[in-house]
C-alpha cells in the first residue's frame, strides 16, 4: 500500500490539552503480584521469571541463571520434583496446566551441557559456617552463604556428597552424573567438602560451634523405621532406605525370586521399582488403599505400569522364618474406619482373615527417622529437630532444616529451607533483626482476564517402553526438545506481571497510558487519567488495579 | 474538499471525513449519499454511539430497538437504520464494520480503506458509558457482546461482494448484552415487556442467519 499524507493535520502544538485527570475518583497502578506458581514452590523459585526469560527472550542460558538465584540443583528437581507449582498454576482453569518441571529440566541440563557457572554477590567476608550434611538443605544452605562471600565447609558422613538425592532417589529417575555435576558446580564457589567425617562421632558438635560462627545441621532422615513384628531382625529383611543406598553405592543385592515391599510412600516405590529392575517379582503391601498413598501419584502410576503387583487392605502382622531367613509373611486382611488423626481412614484387621505371601526379600519402606547418634539437641515428638521460625535450633547459632526438621517431604523443601537458614544465619552472623521477606498477593484465575489467551495443548514428556525402562537403570524419560520447551514455556498467563500485550495503552480512552523510555514499561499520565478502570478490566495477568485516589 | 483538492493538482492524498451517528443517519445523510453517489476519494468514518450523546441522549435514526433515550423513555419503538448495507448499494468498492474493542481489526481495514481508491465507509461501534449507562471499565466487554449476541454483525463489503463475516465463537443470548446497560434496563424491571427482549433476539438471529455468523 502506498503511504498518502492525510488531507488535513492539525498542527499539534497550538492544540491545549484538556486535563481530565481532575474527573477522576479511582487511579489505576501497577502492581507485580506473586503468581501462584512461585507461591506454591518449596524452593521459593521464581518460576514466573524463568519462563518469561524462555518464552520472550529464547535465552536458555538466562533461564537457568533465573532459576539458580534460588534452586542451585535444576536439573535435579526438574526431574524428582512432585511440582506443587503445577499444581497451582492458573491455566489449570483454562486448560492444562504448564509442564513447568520439563521446563525446569531443559534449563538445568542446559545450565549443565553448557558448563554455567554460579556468580557470587558478594566476594570475600571472613566470617566461617559450617554445614552438617551434603544433602539438598545442606548444600542450598551452603550455595547461598558462599554467594553471599561466606567461607563454608560441609562434613558429610557418607563417602560421596549428595545426601538422599546421592543414595536415596534411583538413577532412572535422577542419573548420578547430573548430581555430581550440579555439586561440583557449587563447590566452585568455593565451598569446601569433607567427606567421611560424622560429626557427633568424629568431631563433637560442641566443637564446631565454638570453631565456626554459625553451624547447619541439614542431617535428613537417614535411619530405616522398619515395623516391630516378630522376624524383622532376619538377614533378608532390608529397610527401604539401607536397600536404596546399597542398590545406589552399587553393591550387588541377591534379592531372589519374589520380592515384598512394605509401604505406600516414595520410598516403598523406589524400592519396588528398583528390584523389579533387578530382576524379581515385586509386590507392595500396604494397609490401606491406593488413595490414602503418600507417594507421588505419577510414581504410583509408573510403578503399575513397570507391572508391580499391589496389594492393598493388607498389613504384615509376622515374618515367617526358615533357618534364620525369611521365607514369606503372614499378613491380614484389613478394612478402613473413620479416619484417624492424620485424616487418613484408619485400617482395622478383620479377624480370621490371615494368608501366607511367600516371599525371597522383604523390604521394609515403612519410615524414616533422623540418626541423631552423638548430637543432642531439643526435638519434637522424639523424632524431628526443633527450630523457631527462622529455623534456630534450641541451641544458639545452630541452624537446622531439611527432612530432619520438616519430617518426611522434598527436596524442593529441603532446598527452600536450606536458603531460608542462608539467609536467617546471615542475620545472625550480622547481628540484624531477622526480617521474613514479605511478599505482594497472589493472583488467582477468577482476576485474570482470559479472553486474550489462547487454548494450547500442554507438552507432555515421553516416557521410554516399558521394556526398554525394566531392562536397566537408564532414565525414564529422555532429554526434552529444546524448541517444544520454549512453545511451553509460551503458554505461561504471566500472572501478575506485565508481558507487554499493549491492551491498556491501546484501550486507554484518554490516551493516558505511556510506554516508559528508561524501564520499557508501561506508565499511567495522571494528568490524562481520568480512572474508568477499563485498563485494569482488559489487563489480561491482573497486573493494573484501580486504587483510591491517595 | 476532495473536488477542491483535486482542483489544486497538489497530488495523492488521503482524505478521512468522520461523523457521529447522527450526523450520518439523520443530519447529514443527503450529503453522504451525494459523496458516495459522485464517487469522491474520500474515507468516511462513521462512530455509533447510538443516540445523540453530545447534547443530551436524544434518539437519532441509530438508536436501536427499545433502548430508552431522553426523547424516548419508554424504549425506542423503531429499529435501526442499517447504514452500512445502505452505503454498499450505492455501490462503493469497500464497506467495513468494526467495534473499539478489536483494535488490530480496525487497524487493518482504516489501512485497507486507504489503499482503495473511491468512497469508504466505516461504520464502528463506540459504547458510550454515560448515555448507555454502564460502567467506563466495561466498554470493551459491552462491544465483545454486540458482537457476540449478533446484534451487531462484523463483516466488509468489497466490491458489493459480502467477505470476512466474523464468526461468533460461543453465541450469547442477548439479554447478557441488554442487562449490562441503563438504557434498557426498564425491561428487565417489574412489568417490564418480555415482548421486547423477544424481539430484540429476533433481530438477532435475523443477522445470524443474514451474515452466517
Amino acid at each position: 500500500m502506498e503511504k498518502l499524507p492525510l488531507g488535513l493535520v492539525l498542527d499539534l502544538r497550538k492544540v491545549v490539552p484538556y486535563k481530565t485527570g481532575s474527573w477522576r475518583t479511582l487511579m489505576p497502578i501497577n502492581i507485580t503480584h506473586t503468581p501462584p506458581c512461585n507461591n506454591a514452590c518449596p524452593a521459593g523459585n521464581d518460576i514466573r521469571g524463568f519462563l518469561r526469560v524462555l518464552a520472550e527472550k529464547k535465552d536458555y542460558e538466562q533461564a537457568w541463571h533465573v532459576l539458580t538465584r534460588t534452586n542451585p540443583f535444576p536439573a535435579v528437581c526438574g526431574r524428582v520434583c512432585p511440582h506443587p507449582c503445577e499444581a497451582g498454576c492458573n491455566r489449570r482453569d483454562f486448560d492444562e496446566p504448564l509442564a513447568i518441571n520439563c521446563a525446569e529440566r531443559a534449563v538445568g541440563d542446559y545450565g549443565l551441557e553448557n558448563n554455567l557457572q554460579h556468580k557470587k554477590l558478594i566476594d570475600t567476608r571472613k566470617e566461617k559456617v559450617a554445614v552438617i550434611g551434603s544433602g539438598p538443605a545442606g548444600f542450598s544452605c551452603a550455595f547461598h552463604l558462599a554467594k553471599r562471600g561466606f567461607q563454608v565447609k560441609i562434613f558429610e558422613a557418607n563417602s560421596e556428597p549428595g545426601g538422599m538425592m546421592r543414595y536415596g532417589i534411583p538413577s532412572y529417575r535422577q542419573p548420578n552424573y547430573i548430581l555430581k555435576q550440579e555439586i561440583d558446580n557449587i563447590l566452585r564457589l568455593g565451598v569446601e567438602l569433607e567427606c567421611n567425617v560424622k560429626v557427633g562421632v568424629n568431631i563433637p558438635l560442641d566443637q564446631l560451634r565454638s570453631e565456626y560462627d554459625a553451624v547447619f545441621l541439614g542431617l535428613g532422615a537417614q535411619k530405616g523405621v522398619s515395623i516391630d513384628i516378630p522376624g524383622k531382625d532376619a538377614e533378608n529383611v532390608f529397610t527401604g532406605v539401607e536397600f536404596l543406598k546399597q542398590v545406589n553405592t552399587g553393591k550387588w543385592v541377591e534379592l531372589g525370586n519374589d520380592v515384598v515391599v512394605i509401604g505406600g510412600g516414595n520410598t516403598a516405590m523406589d524400592c519396588a521399582r528398583v528390584a523389579k529392575r533387578l530382576g524379581a517379582n515385586v509386590s507392595i503391601v500396604y494397609r490401606r488403599t491406593r488413595m490414602e498413598m503418600p507417594a507421588i501419584t505419577a510414581e504410583i502410576d509408573e510403578a503399575m505400569e513397570e507391572r508391580i503387583m499391589f496389594r492393598y487392605h493388607t498389613n504384615p502382622v509376622k515374618l515367617v522364618l526358615d533357618e534364620g531367613r525369611v521365607v514369606g509373611l503372614l499378613c491380614v486382611q484389613m478394612e478402613l474406619r473413620e479416619p484417624d488423626a492424620s485424616g487418613r481412614a484408619r485400617p482395622v484387621p478383620i479377624s480370621g482373615s490371615e494368608a501366607f505371601i511367600p516371599a525371597d526379600t522383604v523390604i521394609m519402606a515403612t519410615g524414616q527417622a533422623v540418626d541423631y547418634d552423638g548430637i543432642e539437641i531439643q526435638t519434637v515428638d522424639k523424632n524431628w529437630i526443633y527450630t523457631n521460625e527462622y529455623l534456630m535450633t534450641s541451641t544458639e547459632g545452630v541452624f537446622a532444616g531439611g527432612d530432619a526438621v520438616a519430617g518426611l517431604e522434598t527436596v524442593s523443601l529441603a532446598i527452600g529451607q536450606g536458603m531460608r537458614a542462608a539467609s536467617a544465619i546471615e542475620d545472625y552472623i550480622e547481628g540484624n533483626k531477622e526480617s521474613e521477606l514479605s511478599q505482594p498477593p497472589v493472583v488467582y484465575s477468577r482476576e485474570l482476564n482470559t479472553y486474550y489467551y489462547q487454548p494450547v495443548k500442554r507438552y507432555e514428556k515421553e516416557a521410554r517402553s516399558i521394556h526398554m525402562r525394566l531392562k536397566g537403570f537408564k532414565e525414564v524419560y529422555p532429554a526434552f526438545d529444546q524448541d517444544d520447551i520454549i512453545v511451553e514455556a509460551d503458554r505461561c498467563f504471566s500472572c501478575g506481571l506485565c508481558f507487554d500485550c499493549g491492551n491498556c495503552y491501546m484501550y486507554c480512552p484518554d490516551n493516558a497510558v505511556q510506554k516508559s523510555k528508561t524501564t520499557g514499561f508501561y506508565e499511567f499520565d495522571l494528568d490524562f487519567c481520568k480512572g474508568c478502570g477499563l485498563c485494569a478490566k482488559e489487563c489480561p495477568c491482573h497486573y493494573i488495579q484501580m486504587t483510591l485516589e491517595k | 474538499m476532495e473536488a477542491a483538492y483535486k482542483a489544486l493538482k497538489k497530488g495523492p492524498v488521503n482524505i478521512i471525513a468522520q461523523g457521529g451517528d447522527g450526523s450520518t443517519a439523520d443530519i447529514g445523510f443527503q450529503s453522504i449519499s451525494g459523496m458516495f453517489e459522485r464517487g469522491h476519494n474520500v474515507l468516511y468514518v462513521c462512530y455509533d454511539n447510538e443516540a445523540y450523546m453530545n447534547t443530551g441522549v436524544q434518539r437519532s435514526s441509530f438508536t436501536p430497538y427499545g433502548a430508552r433515550t431522553s426523547t424516548t423513555p419508554m424504549g425506542n419503538r423503531t429499529r435501526k437504520k442499517n447504514m452500512p448495507l445502505i452505503a454498499a448499494d450505492h455501490g462503493i468498492p469497500y464497506v467495513a464494520t468494526a467495534t473499539v474493542d478489536d483494535f488490530r481489526d480496525l487497524q487493518r481495514k482504516v489501512k485497507t480503506a486507504l489503499s482503495i481508491e473511491g468512497p469508504k465507509y466505516i461504520h464502528i461501534l463506540a459504547p458510550c458509558p454515560l448515555g448507555w449507562g454502564h460502567h467506563g471499565e466495561l466498554t470493551v466487554q459491552i462491544c465483545r457482546l454486540a458482537k457476540d449476541t449478533g446484534l451487531f454483525p462484523i463483516y466488509e463489503i468489497i466490491d458489493g461482494k459480502m467477505t470476512n463475516a466474523k464468526k461468533i465463537p460461543v453465541k450469547v443470548p442477548v439479554q447478557e448484552y441488554l442487562k449490562l446497560q441503563g438504557r434498557f434496563s426498564h425491561l428487565f424491571k417489574k412489568g417490564g415487556s418480555k415482548e421486547i427482549i423477544a424481539e430484540i433476539q429476533e433481530i438477532a438471529n435475523k443477522n445470524i442467519e443474514r451474515f452466517n455468523l
